[in-house]
């Protein structure tokens, strides 16, 4: 449009093109620029004629120098868009326009160039791109659909995400009651249908999680939401979006069932499990915990360490132990505790300790096991204690069956040596003597054996067969029969039981074992001393005491102590003992569930303590 | 016949201590026969005698059951006892417990003096060869 036009006379014209526009000669110096491209370029502060435009403008694109050049040639170049970068302004992007520059006689003696500042214009449409990118991306990977209803035409339309949600071809159209049967009979379709009609009526929109069932007959659960339009204010339709969130719906589903299944797992089974922090303070208790803890509400232990719970002491030692757990990174397994109860009972535990670790290997806490073996230890005690009470009774059986076998073999022995004594023998009175000898082994026998079935007598009573007595009552009965015994010892005797003690014995035992005990004392006084006889009571877990202290001969414990309670023992010179009080009276106690002992010194006395059992 | 110096019997049984004597009396001559009715009344023979700077006895015939001090006990003691005359101790029990017997075998190697033990009853046979054992 210049082409014929002469430059100097145009000049003002030029000026004032609205484009921004420059001519430059062929070495690329300019000729003239337009006001705008003053503007445009912040130029106004130089002398630009005759300045090389690259330099000006700092240009140096091969396309748009190939673009001038190719002007230079008489070709017009199409318009190319090029972002441009400056201090000032940062990077804008212009449109070029660019046209051979004739002179009269139709030479082209250089180049018109226009440029356009279309960033304005570039960063919309690089704005739409990516929001189309990113609604394109989220509608994909959300699963997110969309459709629209014009109510005036009664259209319904929707983006091909739905056609996939619903497992319809591509291309398929629906109506919005086409849509709406998709969704499941019932409290489902229901609610869209509601939801729909709220929104014509009332318009109001709507958010729901509802199933459908695809084309395909597969079942899924959508989030759906939908609102009224409006154009100008005017209700024109509704715009519904739809997500498939089955795949989380299921998944929550499943974390909700193992969360279910794991609660009732660790609040049902019969161990305490808590979890406990770095700082030893708890953040999870299952119900055995809660009930060990006395806590009732697991909100009240959150955030509880042991010195809230136990004393001081045992919370420390719980403390050090969650710290060598923690810091060692190694599992404490099955460690025994005691716990005392406040009745005085102790509750036995085994504790399990295991080291929680984050992502990075780094300790972030604990899990804590503890299994209450307070019964299982009791059982132990009671098999312990069985065990011991059958060697025990093992080891008096075979006592006895020693002594038996012994006893029987000394009098057979006798007799035998006897009877060849008796047959080589010819002088009459020496006859007559092992005659003699021969009736007291005879005799010895005797009595021997009936001793023996006493004994048997007394173990094979059962203690059942107790009964409630008092004390007072039975001790003074056997002081009344041995009364002219003590009389004539000068014996006094002091009972100090207190009046209503009741014990549970087999009467005729305790008869006999006061009255052998009270005898010992006496026969066993010293010479020229009075004989003097204590009984007192006292209690020792479940027995009931019965000590009586003498001030007799009293005996040495370190030799004699293991003997006391043998068959046929003796310690004193004295004819008259035969070394069976004592036994008898320990196997009578033993068989009422009860024991006995002996403390003693030589010329102080004996003191023997009868332990009654009032427990069975 | 034999002729020995000095024979204890440590026996509370009086039978036994007869039947002992009765035998001794058919075999050997015996100067002094003692019998003692427990272990204690022996040693405290024998400390007198030690005293007295008399000598042991040739053989002790011993048994084990005894009140106060039995048999094990009054071994004990007299293992101790500093003398250089070998005494011929015979335990004499009507025990058959091969414990007793491994008990008896036990004192073996700490004393000088002739440990043996017999069965109940013992028989001349037996007396004869135990007296005849002793060399004066």
């Amino acid at each position: 449009m210049f082409r014929n036009t002469p430059v100097i006379i145009n000049q003002f014209l030029l000026k004032q093109l609205p484009k921004a526009t420059a001519l430059i000669d062929r070495d690329f110096k300019v000729v003239f620029a337009s006001d705008k491209w003053v503007e445009e370029f912040n130029l106004s502060t130089r002398d630009i004629l005759n300045e090389n435009i690259q330099d000006l403008l700092g240009l140096n694109s091969d396309q748009w120098i190939n673009a001038v050049l190719g002007c230079f040639k008489g070709k017009t170049s199409d318009s190319f868009q090029e972002n441009y970068t400056t201090i000032e302004h940062g990077t804008r992007w212009f449109q070029w326009d660019m046209l051979p520059w004739y002179n009269e006689d139709e030479n082209i003696i250089g180049a018109i160039i226009q440029a356009e500042d279309i960033t304005l214009h570039a960063n919309n449409e690089q704005k739409l791109e990516q929001l189309q990118f990113i609604l394109k991306e989220t509608v994909e990977i959300g699963k997110i659909g969309n459709w629209e209803y014009k109510q005036s035409q009664d259209i319904f339309t929707s983006c091909s995400m739905i056609n996939t949600i619903l497992e319809i071809e591509e291309n398929s159209k629906l109506t919005l009651d086409e849509y709406i049967e998709f969704y499941k009979i019932g409290y489902n379709r229901n609610t869209l249908s509601m939801a729909i009609f709220s929104a014509m009526e009332n318009k109001r929109a709507w958010n729901e999680k509802l199933q459908l069932i695809t084309a395909k007959g597969n079942q899924r659960w959508v989030n759906v939401s939908g609102k009224p339009l409006y154009n100008s204010g005017k209700y024109v339709g509704i715009i519904g979006i739809v997500q498939d969130i089955t795949d989380y719906v299921l998944k929550e589903h499943q974390t909700k069932t193992s969360e279910h299944l794991l609660k009732t797992l660790i609040n049902n089974i019969p161990l305490q499990i808590y979890i406990k922090d770095t700082e030893s303070k708890k953040i999870l208790a299952n119900r055995m915990e809660l009930d060990h803890c006395g806590i009732s509400n697991e909100i009240d232990i959150i955030g509880k360490d042991d010195f809230d719970i136990y004393d001081k002491e045992l919370a420390q030692k719980y403390r050090n132990e969650d710290l060598e757990v923690m810091i060692s990174q190694t599992p404490m397994i099955n460690k025994e505790l005691r716990h005392k109860n406040p009745d005085g009972s102790s509750s036995y535990f085994l504790s399990s300790k295991i080291p929680l670790k984050g992502t990075n290997g780094e300790t972030t806490g604990l899990v804590g096991i503890t299994m209450d073996i307070s019964e299982i230890k009791q059982k132990e005690k009671d098999l312990k204690n069985l065990i011991n009470v059958t060697s025990l009774q093992n080891k008096k059986l075979l006592n006895f069956a020693h002594i038996i076998s012994h006893n029987l073999r000394s009098h057979s022995a006798n007799f035998s040596m006897l009877l060849e004594f008796l047959i080589a023998e010819q002088e009459e009175a020496e006859r007559q003597k092992i005659v003699g000898m021969l009736t007291d082994a005879s005799n010895n026998l005797m009595e021997t054996l009936h001793t023996l079935n006493d004994i048997v007598t007394i173990n094979s009573e059962s203690a059942t067969s107790k009964v409630e007595v008092d004390l007072n009552i039975q001790v003074n009965k056997v002081l009344n029969n041995l009364n002219s015994l003590l009389e004539e010892n000068k014996a006094t005797v002091i009972t100090d039981i207190p009046i209503g003690t009741r014990i549970h014995v087999i009467p005729s035992y305790l008869n006999n074992i006061l009255t052998q005990i009270i005898s010992n004392s006496i026969r066993y006084k010293k010479p020229n001393v009075n004989p003097l006889i204590k009984l007192g009571l006292s209690y020792v877990q479940n027995y009931t005491v019965l000590s009586i202290e003498d001030n007799g001969l009293g005996l040495d414990m370190k030799k004699y102590g293991e003997k006391l309670f043998g068959m046929y023992k003796t310690f004193h010179d004295n004819q008259d003992t035969k070394g069976l009080g004592l036994f008898i009276v320990k196997n009578q106690i033993e068989t009422m569930d009860g024991k006995v002992n002996a403390h003693s010194q030589v010329g102080e006395g004996t003191t023997l303590n009868l332990y009654f059992n009032e427990e069975n | 016949m034999r002729k020995i110096n000095s024979i204890f019997i440590v026996d509370d049984d009086p039978i036994t201590v007869y039947g002992i004597k009765k035998i001794l009396k058919s075999v050997v001559n015996c100067e002094e026969v003692l019998d003692f009715q427990n272990g204690k009344k022996a040693i405290d023979h024998l400390q007198a005698l030690i005293l007295e700077k008399k000598e042991f006895p040739d053989i002790i015939f011993l048994d084990i059951n005894m009140p106060i001090m039995d048999g094990w006990e009054f071994l004990d003691e007299f293992i101790k006892f500093p003398i250089a005359k070998s005494v011929n101790i015979n335990i004499v029990s009507s025990s058959i417990d091969q414990n007793d017997i491994d008990k008896t075998d036990s004192y073996k190697p700490g004393t000088h003096h002739r440990i043996l033990f017999n069965s109940k009853p013992i028989r001349k046979e037996e007396i004869t060869e135990i007296t005849n054992a002793v060399t004066t």
